[in-house]
């Protein structure tokens, strides 16, 4: 993992240290994780599994494979 | 707080639309942080990889275009890394004692590599049960039951988990 600096104004900062200390949040790399997490969904479009799932079924050209019989493939390529 | 072990199947029945979503999308609501519901996933951190390979045979069985099966991928990742984020699922890594474990699998029951290596990270996490989709697996990996999320009682089973175990003589 590497480790990076990032600016952050010293209200925000007191706010998160805040929800750290109420155990909202384990501390601030789990913090800043979490907002990336949260900021890729939404640069998808997609916040739920659901969403993804309409997604899928308008872009699919025909039926995804079943989950066990997709994984079992990926297997066996051993 | 009851750990269940999640194939790589279960994250592709959630993710992609088929028959699957509904058991799938039941099992990711029962997780919850140790301080808020009473289970737990746990998965392999392989089985993050597994899901990639999956999405691209997707790709190479003319069912979605390449830059859709990165979107599922870009997606996976970021609810993956939030479940993880929440305590809700615990991603275990391979260690070299898992993979010597993963030989009493591969002798013992005859399971691919990978399936031992999840069986083995299953084992060692102390789960109540290995959940999956695929019905090859036996009832049993030693100890911990196998819990077939295609059978007709599954939720039953897993709701069982809850049930104290009867230590009266």
């Amino acid at each position: 993992m590497t480790t990076v600096s990032v600016s952050i104004d010293e209200e925000i900062l007191k706010w998160l240290d805040q929800l750290i200390k109420e155990g909202v949040i384990k501390n601030r790399s789990e913090a800043v994780r979490g907002g990336i997490y949260s900021f890729v969904k939404e640069q998808l479009e997609i916040t739920s599994r659901q969403e993804l799932r309409e997604f899928l079924k308008k872009k699919q050209k025909k039926s995804f494979q079943d989950g066990a019989e997709a994984i079992k493939d990926v297997r066996s390529e051993e | 707080m009851i750990k269940l072990y999640l194939d790589t199947n279960v994250f592709f029945n959630a993710y992609c639309p088929g028959e699957k979503n509904d058991i799938a999308d039941w099992i990711f609501e029962l997780l919850k942080p140790e301080d808020k519901g009473d289970f737990m996933g746990i998965t392999c951190e392989l089985s993050v990889a597994e899901l990639f390979r999956a999405m691209k045979k997707q790709v190479n069985l003319g069912v979605i275009d390449e830059q859709v099966a990165q979107t599922v991928v870009d997606f996976a990742i970021a609810d993956i890394g939030e479940m993880v984020r929440e305590r809700r699922l615990v991603l275990v890594p391979i260690t070299y004692s898992r993979i010597i474990e993963a030989r009493s699998f591969i002798f013992g029951y005859n399971l691919y590599a990978s399936d031992a290596i999840y069986a083995a990270v299953a084992l060692q996490s102390g789960v109540a049960c290995f959940i999956t989709f695929d019905s090859d697996f036996k009832e049993y990996l030693f100890d911990t039951p196998v819990l077939s999320a295609n059978s007709d009682d599954f939720k039953e089973g897993v709701e069982c988990l809850l049930v104290p175990p009867d230590t009266s003589p």
